[in-house]
């Protein structure tokens, strides 16, 4: 279809008294725009009014030269048209001198760029495919059950899949528990039977007991699983998966120190039990995090063996009693039961000593004195390590094989049997067995659970419609366990309905592009197979890569490794973003006025200068801003453009990376750090000075350092000089 | 490090600070605002926290030698900033009660003093209180009372104990501690 290119410039929000804007529409005529008006408000009726006539004229490409994209979203959006938003108001005139020469040449090439992007995007259409709305639930315990439940009533057939002979994970194997109501002071017993009844029964639930998966192959909206139950197996179709495996008591053969593999139990009646809390957990030669609930099931058992016995006494040695929430009126109770001993002191051995008796030795006591007790039983309160298997690791591991069978020679053969050595326990750990080219499971992020940034991305892991929830998603109790599973039932459920219309999901929720491989010119070189962080893109033999869109979560990584720039999105591309740069007046060096190219991150970078801008923080006047989807969606090529067009320096602005990212692509600013080391070494090569590219990370709470950024870099690149390749 | 200690706790004693006083013991969760509050703590000894470890696991030998129970003056800071209402002053009273009735001889004296007779007559606390302020024994009676509730006094006839001469020896230094 023909472009029909329309610029409408506001003249609200100050626009109109910073620039003068006649010159713009001069711009704007001159890049070759159908229709060009001006307009008081555009975002109000009669402006609004406008834009649509134009369109019914068969107008098809709106360029909106008013605020930022981010405010105004509905009512610049036409049906039938696409809207390119042109940022006048908070990149230019909120953060800049008004009427003044640069403010203007800065408004100017803003156009100039909005007008470029519009004539080469497209509007995205989506693509069409049939979803399964069936939800496979992993694990039966509180939090798989819950998950199914709570997926049932939304109207979803549901498979539930338990690896023991009964439901109820380890819930149903506990007498009593902490108590989950007010006023949380009392033991519950537990019964799971109604529950695990109230399962059976739902009609939209079908459950395999003693089963395991023993495939998963497909994508979002049609996971093709195959699994084995009772000996036999069975093949059905689902659209998203909740994985609920739970936990395991952290290994404590590994706590020697702490008397463990010693005879435990030395009388029949344990008439003084130790509890040693901490167990492994919050230790850096095991477990460096908090389980949770340790303190609490101390609490219970301490309890419970009072009661009873009326002669029991219960001493805990504690880090730190940890009982959050309303749980202090537990600690309270037991407190209260004068045959129950609290000291806090880390525990540094335990030892059998003549007859019966356990000594058990703490340090660092309030007392500052070493503490000893005697008691005829220690348990050690461990924490919990998550059911999860680190999908990636074992890729890596079937790769090394592979180099090992092939008989490769040389480093390669010493790495692969390195690599072998190194991950040889993830062997046959597999639970999900899924069929992507980046591993069988989910891979694991900090402490090696799956879960990924709850904060900013509740419930996401980095393989879409694949949801862990409860324990092995987080040390929880039973009841976060049963929010948590309710939590990802929701997740899968949303994400079948975004699959069924073809769009994304979170973070680019309606986002309706999706990656176009023109695999005629690929080159089979992996990096997008491998780079892509949600795993989207499986391999054939050959390594062309073989896209399953609804697994893409449209971040455009892919497009920014492929050396080949075979990737493009309907409204995102490398040759878009290229004539945008194209589209910049460069001054000549006489004018010694440099040119800097900013390229944001729009998840955090780009809020964050609005921001700056409704704060009326000034930046300088020399930096163009373009958006884009992720830093890791940045090709090089980018950098190169800018450079031998005359640009005198590049910062790229994104979100954190490392162990607490903030990437709303995991591993984007990650992929962008490593692919700039290579940006320095061409630069070297060109006789440029490194310092011409910087790349910087912000949390967008970060705003007002931006400006700063941006103007350390500007006075920066002041002093190195003018780009030699200036034209 | 310091020496180790080794706990064994010793139910009935902690069940008796209990009845006698202390009831709030079992709150404590060791969190030292005692200690923060109390002017006669220093850096080194936790006071009275360390007390209301002792007494939480009912370690008897320690408390009853230690000195440092004699110390408080009873003034409650602690127990009114107390953010579990463990009441530590109470329990020192408590504690102080336990010591008199174990130190005096003899041993049917020092529980006389302690029994429920014995409220009759002036309470260490008070004697203490009473001493520290120069003002009367019994001053916090009514009138009527006080000229002849005074010379009954049990705790007079514990004075010769070791317990009270700790007390003397005690509440000296912490009046030296005051004054700084």
């Amino acid at each position: 279809m023909d472009k029909k290119v329309a610029v409408y410039i506001c003249r609200g929000c100050d626009i109109g008294d910073s620039l003068d804007v006649d010159g713009l529409n001069g711009v704007a005529k001159e890049c070759e725009a159908d229709i060009v008006r001006d307009h008081e408000c555009f975002c109000s009726d009669a402006g609004v009014a406008l834009i649509k006539d134009d369109v019914k004229q068969g107008v098809n490409a709106l360029v909106v030269a008013a605020c930022s994209p981010r405010f105004m979203t509905d009512v610049f959006t036409v049906d039938g048209a696409r809207t390119e938003r042109v940022n006048l108001r908070e990149h230019v005139v909120w953060s800049h001198e008004p009427n003044d020469e640069d403010t203007q040449a800065l408004a100017d090439d803003y156009v100039r760029m909005g007008v470029a992007r519009a004539k080469k995007a497209e509007v995205p259409e989506s693509f069409n495919e049939e979803i399964d709305r069936t939800i496979l639930v992993i694990g039966g315990g509180v939090t798989g059950m819950s998950a199914a439940l709570d997926a049932a009533k939304m109207g979803h057939d549901v498979v539930l899949v338990e690896k023991e002979a009964q439901l109820g994970g380890w819930s149903a194997k506990f007498a009593y528990r902490f108590p989950l109501s007010a006023p949380y002071r009392e033991l519950e017993p537990v019964d799971m039977q109604p529950r695990i009844a109230e399962v059976k029964g739902n009609e939209r639930i079908k459950v395999y007991t003693n089963a395991s998966v023993d495939k998963i192959d497909g994508q979002p909206g049609q996971f093709d699983v195959s699994l084995s139950a009772n000996g036999s197996t069975a093949e059905f179709r689902v659209g998203a998966v909740v994985q609920a495996t739970g936990w395991k008591p952290y290994d404590a053969t590994r706590l020697g120190h702490l008397g463990y593999g010693s005879p435990n139990v030395v009388t029949n009646v344990a008439r003084r039990i130790a509890f040693v809390q901490c167990a492994g957990s919050r230790d850096k030669e095991h477990l460096p995090y908090c389980s949770g609930v340790c303190c609490r099931v101390t609490i219970k058992q301490a309890l419970v063996a009072r009661q009873f016995d009326a002669e029991a006494e219960a001493y805990v040695l504690y880090k730190d009693m940890r009982t959050p929430g309303q749980y202090e009126e537990f600690y309270r109770r037991a407190q209260e039961d004068n045959g129950i001993f609290f000291t806090k002191g880390e525990v540094v051995g335990v030892e059998a000593v003549a007859g019966d008796n356990l000594v058990v030795t703490a340090e660092n006591t309030l007392l500052g004195d070493k503490i000893q007790v005697e008691a005829d039983l220690v348990v050690l309160a461990t924490g919990m390590v998550p059911n999860a298997a680190d999908g990636e690791a074992i890729r890596r591991l079937t790769d090394a094989k592979a180099v090992v069978e092939k008989g490769e020679a040389g480093g390669q053969l010493e790495a692969a049997k390195a690599t072998i050595e190194e991950l040889k326990d993830k062997d046959g750990s597999a639970i999900l067995n899924l069929t992507y080219r980046q591993g069988p499971d989910l891979p694991q992020f900090k402490y090696e659970f799956p879960d990924s940034h709850f904060i900013c991305f509740p419930y996401e892991s980095r393989r879409t419609s694949i949801y862990p929830a409860g324990c092995v998603r987080a040390p929880n109790d039973s009841l976060v366990s049963l929010e948590d599973g309710s939590g990802a039932a929701l997740k899968a459920v949303q994400s079948l309905t975004v699959a069924s219309q073809g769009t994304a999901v979170h973070p680019r929720w309606g986002d309706m592009s999706f990656p176009d491989f023109a695999l005629q010119r690929c080159t089979q070189c992996k990096r997008c197979t491998e780079e892509c962080p949600f795993g989207t893109i499986n391999e054939d033999v050959k390594g062309t890569p073989q896209p399953n869109l609804t697994r893409c979560r449209r971040c455009g990584i892919c497009m920014g490794a492929c050396p080949e720039r075979i990737i493009s999105f309907k409204d995102y591309s490398v040759d878009i973003i290229s004539s945008m740069i194209k589209a910049v007046e460069i001054p000549d060096e006489f004018e010694e006025k440099p040119r800097l190219l900013g390229l944001l991150c729009e998840n955090d970078a780009y809020p964050a200068l609005d921001t700056a801008g409704l704060k009326r923080i000034r930046h300088s006047n020399q930096i163009r801003f373009i958006p884009v989807r992720c830093l890791g969606s940045i090709n090089t090529v980018w950098i190169a453009d800018a450079l031998s067009r005359g640009y005198d320096g590049i910062l790229l602005v994104g979100c954190k990376s490392g162990d607490d990212y903030q990437c709303h692509f995991i591993k984007g600013s990650e992929l962008m750090d490593k692919r700039s080391e290579n940006v320095r070494e061409k630069l070297t090569q060109l006789a440029l000075e490194e310092e011409r590219v910087r790349l910087e990370q912000l949390p967008i709470s970060d705003f007002e350092k931006l400006p700063q950024i941006i103007n350390e870099f500007a006075e920066q690149i002041d002093e190195i000089g003018m780009n030699p390749f200036k034209v | 490090m310091a020496e180790t200690l080794l706990l064994r706790p010793d139910r009935q004693f902690v069940e008796d600070i209990v009845a006698s006083g202390g009831g709030d013991l079992k709150k404590c969760f060791q969190c030292a605002t005692c200690s923060v509050a109390c002017e006669l703590s220093t850096g080194n000894t936790p006071f009275p926290r360390k007390e209301m470890i002792w007494a939480q696991w009912g370690l008897r030998d320690r408390l009853l030698a230690s000195p440092d129970v004699w110390l408080c003056h009873q003034c409650n800071d602690c127990s009114t900033r107390c953010p579990r209402g463990a009441r530590p002053g109470d329990v020192l009273a408590a504690v102080r009660k336990q010591a008199v009735m174990h130190h005096s001889a003899p041993r049917i004296i020092g529980n006389w003093v302690n029994n429920r007779w014995s409220r009759c007559f002036p309470s260490a606390n008070h004697m203490a209180h009473c001493m520290r302020t120069s003002s009367p024994i019994g001053c916090s009676l009514p009138s009527t009372l006080r000229s002849r509730a005074w010379p009954f006094s049990g705790a007079w006839l514990a004075w010769p104990d070791s317990g009270w001469r700790c007390r003397q020896l005690t509440l000296r230094r912490a009046e030296g501690r005051c004054r700084e």
